[in-house]
């Protein structure tokens, strides 16, 4: 078993071709183009410009995947809490049929409903307005930072939620109930019993998101205008516009990173686990 | 990747080449509009003058990367010495001066019967490289302020008026940055050219790289414009804004406007200003490889489709551009109400005094770039 | 009984569904301060359904449940201050020892010292002291069964559930916790209801036995009682008596003539429904005599042993009377395939009138 054998190899071989060719080769063809000048020799240039150029982006990138996937994780805490903890037939019921929409809507379609929801004189705007909660003078848009992060959570939540509502299904039931017969409120369980026990479904769900809005292209493309935006937008203009395809790497590169570092967390986490387990 | 799609979209277009008897290939650049309207339109119109002859069509994807992709493509093709598939091309601007200086295309247009009509001066000045005689323009399309007059009494007649009303009027102004389509751009190229000093020479050339420090002062103070506009997502999303009533002006292209307007996505109220010095427009054009082995029947393709009738119906009433041709050979081919629409607000005289093409490949990455780093970042 | 307010918990013509299906059907139960309770029941009887609905897991769909006079039927499981001990033992695996079973003083604001005090007396009390720190998951069994009851007796209840705690544990370990939690109840004198499918653990423990059937009360009783006389032949079949023979009984002088089929009849004083019966006994009430044998008060059957076997202690036979087989504990070693004299004493049988069972097979 342990040697491996030629017809093994043959066997994986169109894997590892496609991995090889769709995957590997051109993640080292962007790295390279990042990090060499005109000349061919190692140089920095192309993140110094990056630097210059979208500093400002840079941070707003990492302020709105942060902050979405804050509220990503309240959201679907709350929403797999009252999943697991309702004690109401139809709204638990009417729940369970609801939070999975989002999750078959592709981030452009989202992007597209979001611009006429949330524009100034949009459908929510409107419906608060027609509800009598808002007077039409406090209407403001938010097609801005508001309405990517208000886009992405309501992409991403869903996901999490799934995850979480599963992890959630598969323990004790008996450990919540033992709980609230100690005396603990159904927010008390979820926060110290339930949670402490799916954290770890959280922490993948929560990286997964954060990594996939890090990535989407099409909504602050679509929702918000382009100053400040993410780091997608502007890779593509970098390429659409000058076809400098070596500064957009370099901002690929400032993605790897910031995508690298949550990784190195979540690893960081799961090897703590397991050393104590 | 793009080259391997691309290539897998030629071999299927070359797959369909042995078909007919003769067959016309047309590749365009632009958005999908552009391949529908040579498809739909242009096509079958010339297949019925031209019976035996099939018009097929091959987008290359929008703006200038679409223009791009047509370049690699026939410079590829002359360096392998083999002839080319494309027998008619439309491309914007950028890559019709690079083509013409790489020798890919062919001088045609003074034989061309239409050849005659051209009056702008873009049918020979392409961004700074002279390309009279290889290019035909299809239509201009120009930018200009789209504005609610029911918000806005006395639009501004100058980008200086426009910054004053912007002080006093603060978030009723709306533009989509550079990043958010071409409209936006042409907005901030109209600014340097307004505030940033000598206008002609970005228009025409030379390239100095020392011009773009003069442009500091008048990006400072389009960072401080900017503290008091909207930055919409998009092209459409300016239009969008306009006709939701969150913003009370901003750039537009013209077709687009009119085609909203036209769809009802815009209220009929909706007019339009070419404010001074002026906002930059482009034009398309038709140009023949130099390797086609169809010139005549390419050459008889362009000159349909740059005939008064053709551009009247097809390019002025069906997709609210300007025609390529001088509008003058149109009157009497459209009827009025289509003229005026077209004509109303910004007047044949001020589309010729403040219609401006956009400056020199090299300036206009400088302004792009400047605009990234001065006032985005 | 009547719904004093002395009672720990009153369950009155409790009912619940699940659904459309009705599983409780108008259950009455009274438990006394400091009573243990056993509630005893095959599977699906409903005695964990009756024990959760009276924790509050469980929605009752009417009747009532009253706490020392303070009825909780609609009162949610956090504010009806019962504590309860489950069959998982449910143990939060991401806590220790100590934040287990100090979490129900956590909840109850006490000061973070005092938990810790509390905590180490109650380890004390359950053998368990210096397990503090130690993460629950990794604890044996017993241990961890200890925790639970720990953790449930942390918060110094008036009234403990436990479901089925000791069913998790081998043998051995399970008769020595029995003891322990019942020299607990009496040490601190809670109310307990203990629901148990093991007849044995009921009657070793419970200071009264519940035995339900199909969503009832069967019989409520002391041990002895419900052992001694079962008041129905399930009761009397699940406390044991499964052994069955149907017998005629007249009256006849002071007392009554019983007859089986196959024997001969005999006079007896006590007391028995007239006509056909069917008797229940264990194994351990009938013995082995000598095929001429004649006793007073006794049926006697002639029979044939069929099969031996020793447990420990004493032998089980198998024996056949005509085609019907009984097994009969007895301490003389027998032959097999001799002709015996099954001896019944009429005093230890179980007598229901036949038309009682109505193609009931409890057998």
């Amino acid at each position: 078993m342990a040697r491996p054998s030629f017809f093994g190899l043959l066997l994986i071989a169109p894997a590892l071709t496609m991995i090889g060719a769709l995957f590997l080769y051109p993640l080292g063809y962007s790295l390279a183009a990042a990090f060499t000048e005109p000349g061919g020799s190692l140089s920095l240039m192309h993140f110094q410009k990056a630097y210059e150029l979208y500093s400002t982006d840079i941070l707003f990138t990492l302020f709105i995947v942060i902050v979405s996937t804050i509220l990503v994780a309240l959201f679907s805490v709350a929403i797999a809490g009252i999943l697991t903890l309702g004690e109401t037939p139809w709204l638990v019921g009417a729940l369970r049929q609801l939070y999975r929409w989002p999750l078959f809507i592709p981030f452009i379609v989202a992007a597209q409903c979001m611009r006429t929801f949330l524009a100034k004189n949009g459908l929510m705007n409107n419906a608060l307005v027609a509800l009598g909660v808002m007077e039409p003078i406090q209407a403001t848009s938010f097609l801005d930072w508001r309405g990517i992060i208000i886009t992405f959570v309501w992409k991403q939540v869903p996901f999490v939620t799934l995850m979480l509502a599963g992890a959630m299904a598969s323990i004790d039931p008996a450990t919540i109930e033992a709980g609230r017969n100690l005396g603990a409120s159904r927010l008390r369980v979820l926060i110290e019993l339930v949670l402490p026990q799916v954290a770890q479904t959280l922490l993948v769900g929560l990286v997964l998101s954060f990594v996939t809005m890090l990535s989407v292209l099409s909504v602050p493309m679509m929702v918000a205008g382009s100053q400040p935006t993410m780091l997608t937008v502007d890779m593509a203009f970098r390429i659409n516009s000058y076809g400098d395809y070596a500064t957009a790497n370099a901002l690929g590169v400032i993605s790897y990173m910031i995508a690298g570092t949550v990784a190195w967390i979540y690893l960081r986490h799961n090897v703590k686990r397991e050393a104590q387990a | 990747m793009h080259k391997h799609l691309l290539a897998a979209g030629f071999a299927a277009l070359m797959m369909t080449s042995g078909v007919s008897a003769q067959t016309l290939n047309v590749a365009t650049a632009g958005d999908q509009n552009m391949v529908d309207y040579i498809k739909d339109y242009l096509g079958p119109m010339f297949e019925k003058k031209h019976p035996g002859v099939k018009v097929v069509a091959v987008g290359t994807g929008p703006g200038d990367g679409g223009s791009q992709k047509i370049f690699e493509k026939l410079d590829a093709q002359k360096k392998s010495g083999a002839a080319s598939d494309f027998d008619v091309v439309v491309i914007h601007q950028k890559a019709a001066g690079t083509m013409v200086k790489d020798e890919l295309l062919k001088k045609y247009r003074d034989a061309l019967p239409t050849g005659q009509l051209v009056t702008r001066d873009t049918a020979t000045n392409a961004l700074g490289t002279d390309v009279s005689g290889y290019v035909m323009p299809m239509f201009h399309s120009q930018t200009a302020l789209a504005y609610n007059p029911d918000l806005v009494k006395n639009p501004p007649n100058s980008y200086a008026e426009l910054r004053e009303w912007v002080k006093q009027n603060p978030k009723q102004f709306g533009y989509n940055g550079i990043k958010g389509g071409m409209s936006g751009v042409a907005f901030v190229t109209g600014w340097v050219a307004a505030f940033g000093g000598d206008a002609a020479k970005l228009e025409k050339g030379p390239y100095d790289p020392a011009v773009k420090a003069t442009w500091d002062k008048a990006l400072a103070d389009l960072k401080e414009f900017n503290k008091n506009v909207v930055i919409t997502p998009g092209n459409a999303g300016t239009l969008d804004m306009l006709n939701r009533g969150e913003i009370a002006m901003g750039p537009v292209w013209v077709d687009m406007f009119y085609t909203w307007k036209a769809e009802g996505k815009l209220p009929p109220t909706m007019r339009l200003k070419l404010a001074a010095p002026g906002m930059p427009g482009q034009p398309m054009y038709y140009a023949i490889p130099a390797k086609t082995g169809q010139e005549k029947l390419a050459a008889e393709f362009i000159a349909l489709a740059t005939s008064p009738d053709v551009q009247a119906e097809g390019i002025v009433k069906r997709f609210n551009w300007y025609p390529g041709i001088d509008a003058k050979n149109l009157e009497g081919k459209l009827d009025q109400a289509a003229w005026n629409a077209l004509f109303a607000d910004i007047t044949p005289d001020a589309l010729a005094n403040n219609g401006k093409p956009f400056p020199i490949g090299p300036y206009f990455n400088d302004i792009l770039e400047s605009y990234e780093k001065n006032v985005a970042n | 009984m009547t719904g004093s307010h002395s009672a720990a918990i009153e369950v009155s013509d409790l009912q619940v569904s699940y659904g459309s299906q009705r599983v409780l059907h108008g259950v009455n139960l009274s438990v006394a301060p400091g009573e243990f309770i056993a509630i005893l029941g095959s599977s699906g009887c409903g005695k964990t359904t009756l024990l959760r609905t009276i924790a509050g897991f469980q929605k009752a769909s009417g009747g009532a449940i009253r706490l020392f006079g303070r009825d909780v039927v609609n009162t949610p499981p956090e504010k009806r201050g019962i504590a309860m001990m489950f069959q998982s033992y449910a143990l939060w695996p991401h806590m220790t020892v100590l934040g287990n079973v100090g979490y129900g003083l956590r909840l109850r604001g006490v000061p973070r010292d005092e938990i810790r005090s509390r905590v180490a007396s109650v380890l004390k009390m359950l053998n368990l002291s210096g397990l503090e720190e130690r993460k629950v998951t990794n604890l044996s069994g017993g241990q961890r069964q200890r925790v639970a009851l720990g953790r449930a007796l942390a918060i110094e209840p008036e009234i403990l559930l436990l479901d089925e705690p000791l069913s998790n544990l081998d043998a051995k370990v399970r008769i020595q916790v029995r003891s322990e939690i019942k020299a607990l109840q009496k040490q601190l004198g809670f109310t307990a209801i203990q629901v148990t499918h093991d007849r044995e653990e009921a009657m070793t423990m419970a200071d009264r036995i519940v035995v339900m059937e199909a969503g009832r009360i069967a019989q409520v009783g002391s041990p002895e009682e419900v052992f001694d006389h079962p008041n129905s032949p399930f009761v009397a079949s699940f406390m044991g008596a499964e052994n069955t023979i149907a017998l005629d009984v007249r009256p006849s002088g002071a007392g009554v003539e019983v007859r089986a089929a196959g024997g001969s009849a005999t006079t007896w004083t006590g007391t028995a429904p007239v006509g056909g019966v069917t008797a229940y006994f264990r194994d351990d009430v009938a013995s082995l005599d000598d095929p001429n044998a004649r006793i007073e008060g006794s049926i006697v059957l002639p029979g044939t042993i069929t099969q031996r076997t020793y447990p420990g202690g004493h032998y089980r036979y198998v024996v056949a009377i005509d085609d019907r087989h009984f097994t009969v504990t007895d301490s003389a070693y027998h032959e097999l395939d001799r002709p015996v004299r099954l001896r019944l004493p009429l005093a230890s049988l179980h007598l229901f009138p036949t038309e009682m069972i109505k193609g009931g097979n409890h057998a």
